[in-house]
């Protein structure tokens, strides 16, 4: 309420100032304006007595039932729920542009101190300077997403996209600093160092002073000293923010993201990206227990989806290959379908089919094109039964056929995605049965 | 001067002594323990808040309070720490009760509601009764009144969360939880005023 109100506020002005109580200038006015005052009254009552409306409390009994059940439903849940039926084209194609714009950036930002200039120069934001029950200046990029919680003596950054510089002052015993991503965690003893994420994957890490051990899921531990910098290769970067599946060209469950330019799993195309001078990498290269690592991916809820390993465009299916992903991260998902037809042609009976078919079904999808998606996935399903990549498929034809009402073959589809070694495809499926049941209870899909 | 990047590690620490916003990292992480002790600290507020919202008997209060906390658990790396955690579970529960309170829950509700109201503090009997029939009346409307305003009425007047973070949680402008808020009001009052609005 404005100081020396003459004329009396609005029923809608009143309503706003209520939370909050009357302040001086309006406490007078109602002391003087019988409407008002009665206005004021009746919301005083209706508060009063929604106070005395019944309050549902559990008992102690219905309480930890209710906890137990949480608990163990929460361990079968994995990654985030979709907020669309669609959700597969989305994170198939929209993220995928994220994280290569996010890995654009690093790459393109220069060796050495370029992405730390970037990072305090203008735009940038500074979150905290080591004051009090921080030990950490934190530098964000614009755009940067990250929520400081904690303090010392459990100082955490939650970083979810972007780029952060972090300045760590020596920790005294006891002190902890961590930024943690969906999928990984930095702890540091007192360093600076760079850190990226894209769409809550860890994309990169850059040390500037002090000494960084990086241990991916299910790869090769990579230390790295000052000036040096471990980064997942651009095309797994990019895919780890598709579709959260994991899939070689040949099905194999072959090791990723190596070290850069020292790994026999790196393809060309991010050694020739990233190519950092092979002396300045250790690679530890400890094996880390099967079950452990197991047990990382299970938490993770999402295992890092390999795209396609393409080593060379020598022939007309690569090629086309080529282009549909070059199309495909460039926004034009009818030209990548387009390219990834020609690719499957010209490969027929190469494992580049298989990947050719089933991107090409992904940006189908993605164009909107439904129909011709929900026929490219059927085509997939039926030609490469043992793929594996066979429960995602699965899972997107679900969400096709649920979208067109299809609710028992969308069922079927989700079921058969159900079993699937990859906890984001389970979890996935078990969303689409739910959505199914959801649909059938509304009595419209 | 080191470092380690250690996978999906739980966030270690004395749970009880973390902050919201450190359990609910760490429950974005995986952490299943976080997510018992952030509903350890809030069961019983998102009790109390589903069960004016979704006006309902216990057994699905129950389960719609399981479902908020596992939304909030796969929810958990979107908190973008613009409200109180607490608020923003809130949030949570809201969107719950809009996509999940189905007409089973709803019929339940009617047939309970004026059976559990609390015992009154009247000075007579007959203010008590009077005070008793407001209460159910206001109870009845509120039901009445559309998901949007139903929230705005006891995420604000009810669970006290300041207007700009219910606004935030709900995904409105402010001034459309204003708004709300004050339509929300005007029914109730209208209903045990027994007027028509």
């Amino acid at each position: 309420m404005s100081a020396g109100r003459t004329s009396c506020p609005s029923s809608r002005e009143l309503s706003r100032a209520f939370p909050t109580g009357a302040d001086e200038v309006l406490r007078r006015h109602l002391a003087a304006c019988p409407a008002c005052a009665a206005g004021w009254h009746a919301m005083e009552r209706v508060a009063e007595l929604a106070r005395g409306l019944p309050e549902g409390q559990p008992t102690g009994e219905r309480r930890e039932d209710v906890r137990t059940a949480l608990l163990a439903t929460s361990a079968a849940v994995s990654g985030a729920a979709p907020s669309r039926r669609r959700w597969p084209w989305i994170a198939a194609g929209g993220l995928a542009l994220v994280a290569a714009a996010v890995a654009g950036a690093w790459l393109t930002g220069g060796h050495g101190g370029g992405a730390r200039r970037a990072a305090v120069g203008a735009g940038a934001r500074r979150a905290t300077v080591g004051a009090g029950a921080r030990r950490a200046t934190v530098h964000a990029q614009p755009h940067a997403s990250f929520v400081l919680v904690g303090t010392q003596p459990d100082e955490l950054v939650r970083l979810a996209h972007g780029t952060l510089t972090v300045e760590v002052s020596p920790l005294a015993p006891g002190e902890r600093f961590r930024v943690v991503t969906a999928d990984a965690e930095v702890e540091v003893r007192g360093t600076a160092f760079d850190v990226v994420a894209a769409d809550d994957r860890l994309v990169a890490v850059r040390v500037f002073r002090g000494h960084v051990e990086v241990r991916p899921a299910g790869r090769a531990e990579v230390a790295l000293g000052a000036g040096q910098r471990w980064e997942v290769p651009a095309m797994l970067a990019t895919a780890t923010a598709t579709v959260p599946t994991e899939s070689t060209r040949t099905g194999a469950a072959a090791p990723v993201a190596e070290a850069p330019g020292a790994s026999v799993a790196s393809s060309d195309r991010v050694s020739a990206l990233s190519a950092p001078d092979p002396r300045t990498v250790r690679e530890v290269r400890r094996e880390r227990p099967a079950r452990a690592a197991a047990a990382d991916g299970a938490a993770a809820g999402a295992d890092v989806q390999r795209p396609p390993l393409v080593t060379a465009s020598s022939g007309p299916a690569e090629a086309a290959f080529d282009e549909g992903w070059r199309a495909l991260r460039d926004g034009d998902p009818a030209g990548a379908a387009e390219a990834f037809g020609r690719a499957a042609a010209a490969g027929t009976g190469a494992p580049l089919a298989e990947d050719a078919a089933f991107w090409r079904a992904v940006a189908l999808g993605r164009a909107g094109r439904d129909a011709e998606a929900a026929g490219a996935l059927a085509i997939f399903l039926d030609r490469y039964p043992s793929s594996p990549r066979v429960g995602e498929a699965s899972a997107m034809y679900g969400w096709i056929l649920l979208e067109l009402g299809e609710l028992d073959a969308a069922e079927a589809r989700f079921r058969a995605a159900a079993g699937d070694r990859v906890p984001a495809v389970r979890g996935g499926a078990q969303r689409g049965l739910e959505a199914v049941a959801g649909a059938r209870d509304a009595g419209t899909p | 001067m080191t470092g380690k990047l250690l996978l999906l590690r739980s966030v270690e620490g004395v749970r009880e002594e973390m902050s919201d916003e450190a359990l609910l990292a760490a429950c974005g992480a995986g952490d299943a323990a976080a997510l018992g002790a952030l509903f350890d600290r809030h069961h019983a507020s998102v009790y109390r808040f589903l069960s004016r919202l979704a006006g309902t008997d216990s057994a699905s209060l129950d389960d719609l309070v399981q479902t908020t906390f596992l939304e909030v658990r796969r929810g958990a790396r979107r908190f973008g720490g613009r409200a109180a955690v607490r608020s923003w579970i809130f949030g949570v529960a809201a969107n719950v009760v809009r996509h999940q309170v189905r007409g089973e829950i709803r019929r339940k509700s009617i047939l309970q509601a004026c059976a559990s109201l609390p015992a009154l503090a009247g000075t007579t009997p007959h203010q008590a009764l009077e005070r008793r029939e407001l209460v159910e009346r206001l109870g009845a409307a509120l039901r009445t009144l559309s998901h949007d305003l139903r929230a705005a009425f006891v995420l604000c007047e009810l669970e006290e969360v300041p207007g700009i973070e219910a606004a935030r949680v709900l995904g409105v402008r402010e001034g459309t939880l204003w708004r709300r808020l004050h339509e929300a009001r005007r029914a109730l009052r209208a209903a045990i005023d027994g007027e028509p609005e």
